[in-house]
């Protein structure tokens, strides 16, 4: 089970009313981890790349995804700017971690599909400051939990503060990831914010969650963003903003196959 | 005792309240990190309803768009080429000006379409020792040119020129025979353009678990190769060297029609295919030599080939293992001597393997062997029982994407020819961008492909602004 179902799933949660007082930080994250995303997903979305200079690169795409029975299938295109108009990107998500996780990359100047090898989850994901095991999701299981505040708010909702430390050096090296500090609002059971040391060039990166609306019974963040910094300045950062969403709409299960996306939408 | 206990409240009161402090100070600073990212929203697009009524889903349906870019490009040779070729000195080998446009429609649901086309224009060519602008040239070129017609069950239909790229490994074509190839400028060409389009039906439809395609080409053409004289014309080089000046002329193939099944299998830690075909081989072949003077004249035809093949790859961990086989039979070869014509017809099993390793952040290494196995071969001929080729190529990306660098060095299959590229791609803006490539090429033999032009080193650049 992934701890974050990743962007196509942009932090959405289900919400619980009045959740127990008493619960473990493994306890929250299991319920952050099993919150309804929702049967299908399917947004618009606008990514704004930031450097330090505060230029800024705007790409379009548009996501999709479902549940199978025993994985999690996503799909996602790019729709502008024209240089990477048509880029695919498809991933199964399998729930039997034994399996690995299976991705393809179609780029429409090549015209061709490649699989991507898929175990190193720290690359940047199409250039933004999240990375492909950001996108991806991360095991529930990969993570030590410690409930460091039980009343921490952010932003008028109260929150819990949880600190995760990855169990072994291979979850550091798949992730790129050390220590993650994060803000789950009690409401919603949504992390809205997250402190992450990054094991590469000591850089602290710094995601939050805002426009947050419930959407069909679904807790969705409308914007993210991710600031990665370095000695306490900024080096680039990167805003996800759903422009569109809608949830359990009828998707077809051939939406999800390699052909999908030598077609294009 | 009571100075002792007073030093240590104090010790103790300013460690706490400067600790607090200090965390209060850091906290504060962090918090600007998760301050709203002022961007230009576009408000129209952020619809504050999100879900979409019937009309609107309808009308995202149909869509049509239109992009493209202008290019405009230079190729510099750093060698002094001998004087069988245009070039013979260092200097400007081609400024090139290059439009391209795109327009797809989606016209409904299930149905398609791509056009696209590039105009380029030559500002001169190279004439009696020097750049010269009065010999410019434009052509005009259709690539993509196809409907789409898919179902929900996905089956797909897309008839029209096109692309059809399937290959797992770059370094030799062996189950990936639909599109021809353009070699006028070896290490030089943009990979985006390395494929020609042909004419062609591909129906691709699930079948169990798999996925079966059928293409059906229809005068699909040969290779691009160098225009006659120019500095990678290789048949030229050749007659050179013997006095004599070239023309070549290609024969239609006895048969137009060319067909490729490739059953495909997505399997969870790789992919497998099998392909069969019958195909016209793109390389083409000399059939006939006629010589008038100092003009030989080279008829060149198609082989027709038919390929058995067993693609695909396999995933472990940081690694991604690719691998390639296929028979082919029908291709001649050349005897001892270019001229010595007809060549002699021999099936060849020709493979592969590659590996691709992804562990080092922003960094990817790869590299693959090819070989092939000629069935029946005698001393008679040119090219050896068994050869060998490889390519090595390391990859970076960085600055989010903005810049990446690619080197790469081949050594071809068949003799020892070899070709080291650099590659330097730069991001200006989301709309311009920046590349330049050089080529190296290095051959020791006189046997060897690229011998004649082992003194074509060149250097590419090009800024390209997309719409």
């Amino acid at each position: 089970m992934k701890i974050i179902k990743g962007l196509i799933t942009v932090f959405i949660s289900f919400f619980i009313a009045g959740a127990s007082n008493a619960l473990t930080a493994y306890e929250i994250m299991k319920k952050v981890d099993e919150r309804d995303t929702g049967k299908t997903q399917i947004s618009k979305a606008t990514m704004v790349l930031i450097d330090k200079k505060d230029r800024k690169r705007v790409r379009k795409l548009q996501l999709f995804s479902k549940d199978f029975e025993n994985v999690d299938k996503s799909i996602s295109f790019f729709t502008s700017p024209s240089d990477v108009k048509d880029t695919a990107f498809l991933s199964y998500d399998w729930e039997d971690d034994k399996r690995e996780d299976d991705s393809w990359l179609y780029l429409p100047s090549m015209q061709r599909v490649n699989r991507i090898a898929s175990s190193d989850k720290s690359n940047s994901w199409m250039g933004s400051d999240f990375t492909f095991s950001d996108v991806e999701g991360t095991e529930l299981n990969d993570y030590n939990y410690e409930l460091l505040a039980e009343s921490d708010p952010v932003g008028g909702h109260d929150c819990w503060k949880i600190q995760s430390l990855p169990k072994s050096k291979d979850v550091i090296e798949k992730t790129g990831y050390l220590k993650s500090v994060f803000w789950v609002r009690k409401d919603a059971l949504l992390i809205v914010r997250n402190i992450i040391n990054v094991k590469k060039g000591k850089r602290i990166k710094y995601f939050s969650a805002k426009d947050i609306e419930n959407i069909n019974g679904i807790w969705t963040a409308r914007t993210i963003q991710m600031v990665t910094t370095k000695n306490k300045k900024v080096q680039h950062s990167s805003v996800f903003k759903l422009d569109e969403v809608s949830y359990n709409k009828d998707l077809k299960d051939t939406m999800f196959e390699v052909e999908t996306m030598q077609r294009g939408l | 005792m009571t100075r002792f206990f007073l030093i240590n409240f104090l010790f103790w009161f300013l460690s706490v309240s400067l600790g607090g402090l200090l965390a209060q100070t850091d906290s504060s600073f962090e918090d600007q990190f998760f301050d709203d990212i002022e961007i230009d929203s576009d408000d129209e697009s952020f619809k504050s309803s999100v879900e979409l009524s019937k009309a609107e889903e309808d009308s995202v349906s149909r869509t049509f768009d239109i992009s493209g870019s202008v290019s405009q490009g230079a190729i510099v040779g750093l060698g002094d080429p001998s004087d069988h070729f245009q070039r013979e000195a260092k200097g400007v080998e081609s400024v090139k000006t290059e439009i391209f446009l795109l327009s797809q429609g989606k016209h409904s649901e299930n149905m398609k379409s791509k056009i696209s086309a590039v105009v380029e224009y030559e500002w001169g060519g190279w004439e009696n020792g020097s750049y010269s602008f009065e010999a410019s040239q434009k052509a005009l070129e259709v690539r993509d040119l196809f409907l789409d017609i898919s179902h929900e069950s996905g089956v797909w239909i897309r008839v029209g020129n096109q692309i059809i790229a399937r290959s797992q490994l770059d370094s030799l074509k062996i189950t990936d025979v639909v599109n021809p190839l353009d070699l006028s400028t070896p290490g030089l060409v943009d990979l985006k353009d390395l494929r020609i389009h042909v004419p062609a039906i591909l129906l691709s439809t699930p079948l169990k678990s798999a996925n079966l395609e059928l293409v059906v080409i229809y005068d699909g053409g040969g290779n691009k190769n160098a225009p006659s004289g120019s500095s990678f014309d290789f048949a030229n080089s050749i007659l050179n060297q013997q006095g004599l000046y070239s023309e070549t002329i290609d024969d239609e193939p006895q048969n137009k029609f060319e067909a490729v099944g490739r059953l495909n299998y997505r399997l969870n830690g790789g992919d497998l295919s099998l392909t069969i075909a019958d195909v016209n081989w793109d390389s083409l072949t000399p059939r006939l030599l006629e010589i008038h003077g100092e003009v030989a004249t080279i008829k060149q035809g198609y082989d027709r080939v038919k390929v058995l093949g067993l693609s695909g790859n396999l995933v472990r961990s940081d690694y991604l293992f690719k691998y390639e086989i296929a028979l082919h039979d029908g291709r001649v070869f050349q005897r001892d001597l270019y001229t010595a014509l007809p060549w002699s017809p021999h099936k060849q099993i020709v493979s592969g393997v590659g590996i691709e390793y992804n562990g080092i952040s922003d960094i990817v290494l790869s590299g693959e062997i090819s070989n092939t196995y000629m069935l029946d071969h005698n001393d008679s001929l040119f090219n050896s029982e068994f050869e060998t080729g490889y390519i090595l190529q390391a990859r970076w990306t960085g600055l989010n994407d903005i810049v990446s660098v690619n080197g790469a060095y081949s050594k071809l299959t068949g003799d020892d020819s070899s070709i080291y590229t650099l590659f330097f791609e730069y991001d200006l803006t989301d709309n311009l961008k920046f590349d330049s490539q050089i080529a190296l090429y290095d051959a020791s033999s006189q046997n060897d492909f690229l011998f004649p032009f082992k003194k074509h080193d060149a250097i590419k650049g090009s800024l390209k602004y997309s719409f």
